[in-house]
């Protein structure tokens, strides 16, 4: 047993010997390989490419080879970043490799970082016509959504295999589109249906709408139709979905229309052809009839013919010398401003004697001065009565001192001018609505409202314009009813306005030349009037001066202070009144001390002077004073004082007995009644005539005591005391007790006053001779 | 401490079963067989990891052993000779491999080329009487010495190449 153990031993000891002795596995520890590559790689003896994670080492050959093995199996296609993580290869390894490999295979390409083959092209191509097939249209922008690719890229694919695998047509207009054959003649039969079907004018966005066709290939569409002659019309207006379509139809029915219209009414309304669809009806009328002479109006186009009638209608007017209206004569379209223009152009060709009213109505100048004339004859008159009134001298005297203070007065006036032509505003509006029934509005209705005015405040309210601010001897209201007289005139709207207006400057200037030559001619007799009014008055107050001297001295100052403050205060205003006249002065209707006193002021120096004299004559307490001055004053007014004649005394006297006798009779108050019987009563005493007031009747009845009888000296005494009482007494009752007392002695002083010759004492042949 | 690697090639030398030692007879062979087939193991394993580096034999009876063991620095190799008894208490007693080349050369050694093991070492066997053998203390003991010491002996100039020594001579 040992041996054999031993002998194990022995074998084993030999095993390892053996074991010790044989060779030792060649092999490299990791770092001594990693060591000995990079020696390698260092020294360039070996192109190896490290793995991402260092541990492998791959040469560019078979990285290549791996790339393509990949690209094989994703299908052609492969992204870069992908490719890196797959092959556990630097991105940038891989990308140097590829672009190695893009260089020398042709069927490869680096695309945006991915690597693309033949097969993958040929892929998307088919993929891209099955597409085209599908949908009719294809655009290249939707596949770059589609495939993530370029779309220079699909572009050169799709362009480089159209009519290879991709059966279609690129667009003409943008190329980025592309279309099958089948698909633009199934638009192009739609479009060219949809066209051909259209009647009047529409837009193209509606025709787009009604197709559903696309935008893009429309526009493409309708140009080769276009180009084919296959659509029956025209695109107006810019390209866009702005644009109109016009069938040719419809222009064509358009253009008979404008046609046939000419024709028949020789006019075209701009309204009419825009509702047709012309967008420039001057433009479209100029094209369309290059060879008639159009005159382009307002709101239409007028052709010869009627601009033919308009003349020879004019000329007619002309040579017949009245007027026309050309507003029956037009179509009612013909709105006034053309009217108006028409007119214009007619008053070219035709000489100028002619003037337009209310914008349509031509009057002849042969008419207007016939019209005129009418005029004159009541201008004359007129005139006259202005200037017989004396309205003239004042205006004229007032017109020269306005000219002092012109500003004050100019506004003045306008704003009357302005009121003035409000009313007639009004007048003309009176409650109408708009345009035309304004028009139509019957006329006479206006003109009734005119004469009733004329009769009433209108009247007067003109006649105070014209003393107060000009001289319009002719209101315009007159001038218009006078036109309105003519039925032919008053029948047309605001021609009558127009007329007057037109008139009434004329007449009035003739009117105000006329009045002129007629003062001229009036202030002589007019003079001569003044001249004898005063006169009188001068014999009056002599008498009446007589008379006042039989009075007792102590009373007569009282009556001369009466005559003054009266009769001679008349004939001084008088005085003054003319005077101013002459002189053109401004003055009041009542002329008291003041005024008189500013009225010599303005008086030239040669009428002052007399005239102060007499001015001042009645501020004294004689009458001689007065008659003193009398004669200078009124010479200094080319007025001649006559003589006193006595012959004239007694007639004078008597008259003014009688008159007195009658308005006793006719009186019922006490009060009068005894004042005229105390001045009758003096009278037929004196045989005198006295000038008195009711206070002096006491004063007169005192000096009559001695020439009446008793009795009645009593009954007139009684009577004048109760008098007195019903004017002093407070007491109501009293009053009344007395009034009607003097009422029942109011017949016997009358019977005293009719008898007067019974009562008096003496002078009784005297007396029975007078009566 | 022992390092990682050293560790890993102990787990893969295989443990022996017998505790015997040149006294024992029958038992000494039984214990020689494994030993030997430690041994071969070793080698095997070492040679695989391309970490071959010793050469040993026996006498007879398996009591004393000798060979070559080599080291190498800076891509030179250095060989020394190695010897060493197997002792009557063995296993108990480690056996105590001596380099004779070295002797004097360094500190880490007992007279006569017996290299002076580490701390660790002797705890080490103590706990794994019987488990461990010649190869173990192969492995355990010289390989670690070696690679601590010859780069040091090498940088002292204690030790120099075989071919600078036959440079020198000639």
């Amino acid at each position: 047993m040992s041996t054999v153990d031993w002998d194990e031993v022995k074998r084993l000891a030999a095993d390892f010997q053996k074991a010790q002795l044989s060779s030792t596995l060649q092999k490299l520890s990791e770092r001594n390989c990693v060591e000995i590559v990079t020696k390698l790689i260092e020294n360039k003896l070996l192109d190896v490419i490290f793995t991402n994670d260092g541990k492998e080492y791959i040469t560019p050959q078979h990285l290549g080879k791996e790339i393509k093995d990949e690209l094989y199996i994703h299908g052609g296609r492969i992204n870069m970043v992908d490719l890196s993580q797959i092959l556990n290869v630097n991105l940038s390894q891989v990308s140097k490799i590829a672009s190695d490999l893009e260089k020398h295979n042709k069927g490869l390409k680096i695309i945006l970082g991915q690597l693309i083959d033949k097969t993958y092209t040929n892929k998307i191509a088919e993929e891209i016509n099955d597409k085209l097939m599908q949908h009719g249209f294809i655009n290249v922008s939707e596949l770059t959504i589609h495939y993530d690719l370029p779309a220079d890229f699909l572009q050169s694919v799709i362009e480089r295999e159209l009519g290879k695998s991709i059966y279609g047509k690129q667009d003409p207009q943008d190329s980025r589109v592309f279309y099958t054959e089948s698909f633009i003649a199934r638009n192009k039969a739609k479009i060219r249906g949809a066209l051909s079907a259209i009647t009047k004018p529409t837009p193209l966005l509606a025709i787009l709408g009604q197709c559903s066709v696309s935008e893009r290939i429309f526009f493409s569409i309708l140009d080769s139709l276009q180009e084919m002659k296959q659509i029956p019309g025209v695109v107006a207006g810019k390209q866009g979905t702005n644009s109109l379509y016009i069938p040719s139809i419809y222009s064509k029915s358009q253009n008979e229309w404008v046609d046939n219209f000419y024709k028949q009414n020789g006019y075209l309304e701009y309204d009419a052809l825009t509702r047709l669809g012309i967008s420039d009806p001057p433009n479209f009328i100029k094209r369309h009839f290059p060879n008639e002479n159009i005159a382009f109006l307002h709101s239409v186009a007028v052709g010869t013919s009627i601009r033919d009638q308009i003349d020879s209608n004019i000329e007619e007017a002309i040579i017949t010398g009245s007027f026309i209206d050309i507003s029956p004569l037009l179509p009612s379209v013909f709105s006034d401003k053309d009217m108006e223009m028409l007119l214009k152009i007619a008053e070219k060709k035709i000489n100028n004697n002619t003037h337009v009213f209310a914008k349509t109505i031509v009057i002849s100048d042969a008419f207007l001065q016939s019209l005129n004339k009418s005029f004159e004859a009541i201008a004359e008159a007129k005139a006259k009565e202005a200037v017989a009134s004396g309205q003239w001298f004042q205006t004229i005297a007032e017109n020269r001192i306005k000219s002092k203070s012109a500003d004050l007065i100019f506004e003045n006036k306008a704003n009357k001018k302005e009121d003035r032509r409000k009313k007639a505003i009004t007048s003309k509006i009176g409650g109408g609505t708009q345009g035309r029934e304004t028009k139509t509005k019957s006329t006479k209705k206006k003109y009734l409202q005119g004469k009733n005015r004329d009769g009433e405040s209108d009247d007067e309210n003109t006649k105070v314009l014209s003393t107060k601010i000009e001289l319009k001897l002719i209101s315009l209201e007159d001038i218009k009813t006078e036109i309105a007289k003519d039925d032919n005139l008053s029948v047309i709207d605001d021609l009558v306005d127009e007329l007057a207006l037109y008139l009434e400057q004329k007449i009035n200037n003739y009117a105000i030349s006329i009045a002129k030559q007629l003062a001229q001619n009036n202030k002589t007799t007019n003079l001569s009037e003044v001249e004898e009014r005063l006169n009188v008055l001068v014999t009056n107050i002599k008498i009446f001066d007589k008379g006042i001297k039989h009075i007792d001295k102590t009373d007569q100052p009282a009556l001369t202070k009466y005559l003054l403050k009266s009769l001679v205060t008349d004939f001084v205003n008088e005085l003054f009144k003319l005077a101013a006249q002459q002189n053109m002065l401004q003055f009041p209707e009542n002329i008291t001390t003041e005024t008189r006193q500013k009225m010599l002021l303005d008086l030239p120096e040669d009428v002052k002077e007399p005239l102060t004299n007499i001015h001042k004559s009645i501020a004294g307490n004689s009458i001689d004073d007065f008659l003193n001055f009398v004669d200078a004053a009124m010479a200094s007014c080319c007025l001649v004082l006559k003589k006193y004649d006595k012959k004239k005394e007694r007639p004078f006297i008597l008259g003014h007995k009688e008159a007195l006798l009658e308005e006793l009779n006719t009186t019922q108050d006490p009060a009068l009644a005894l004042h005229l019987i105390t001045s009758i009563l003096f009278t037929a005493a004196t045989q005198n005539v006295i000038h008195m007031s009711g206070r002096h009747v006491s004063t007169v009845l005192s000096f009559l005591q001695t020439q009446l009888q008793l009795s009645t000296m009593e009954t007139l005494s009684k009577y004048h005391d109760m008098v007195l009482k019903s004017l002093t007494s407070s007491d109501e009752e009293t009053k009344l007790d007395i009034q009607k007392k003097l009422q029942i002695g109011l017949e016997e002083i009358k019977n005293i006053a009719n008898n007067y010759k019974q009562h008096l004492k003496s002078d009784k042949a005297q007396e029975n001779k007078y009566t | 401490m022992v390092d990682e690697s050293t560790k890993k090639t102990l787990s893969n030398i295989p443990l022996l079963q017998t505790k015997a030692g040149p006294r024992d007879k029958e038992l000494w062979v039984q214990r020689l067989k494994e030993e030997y087939q430690a041994l071969i193991k070793y080698v095997k394993n070492n040679k695989e990891s391309d970490n071959d580096w010793f050469r040993l034999e026996s006498n007879k009876e398996g009591t004393k052993w000798f060979g070559k063991c080599w080291y190498i620095h800076n891509f030179l190799k250095y060989e020394f000779d190695i010897e060493f008894d197997i002792p009557v208490t063995y296993p108990i007693t480690a056996p105590e491999i001596a380099l004779p080349e070295l002797d004097g050369k360094t500190a880490k050694m007992y007279r006569g080329g017996k290299i002076c093991l580490t701390d660790h070492f002797k705890p080490l066997w103590a706990r794994n009487v019987p488990k461990f053998g010649i190869a173990h203390a192969m492995a355990l003991g010289l390989g670690p010495w070696l690679a601590v010491e010859i780069p040091d002996l090498i940088e002292k100039g204690a030790v120099s190449h075989k071919d600078k020594i036959d440079e020198y001579k000639s």
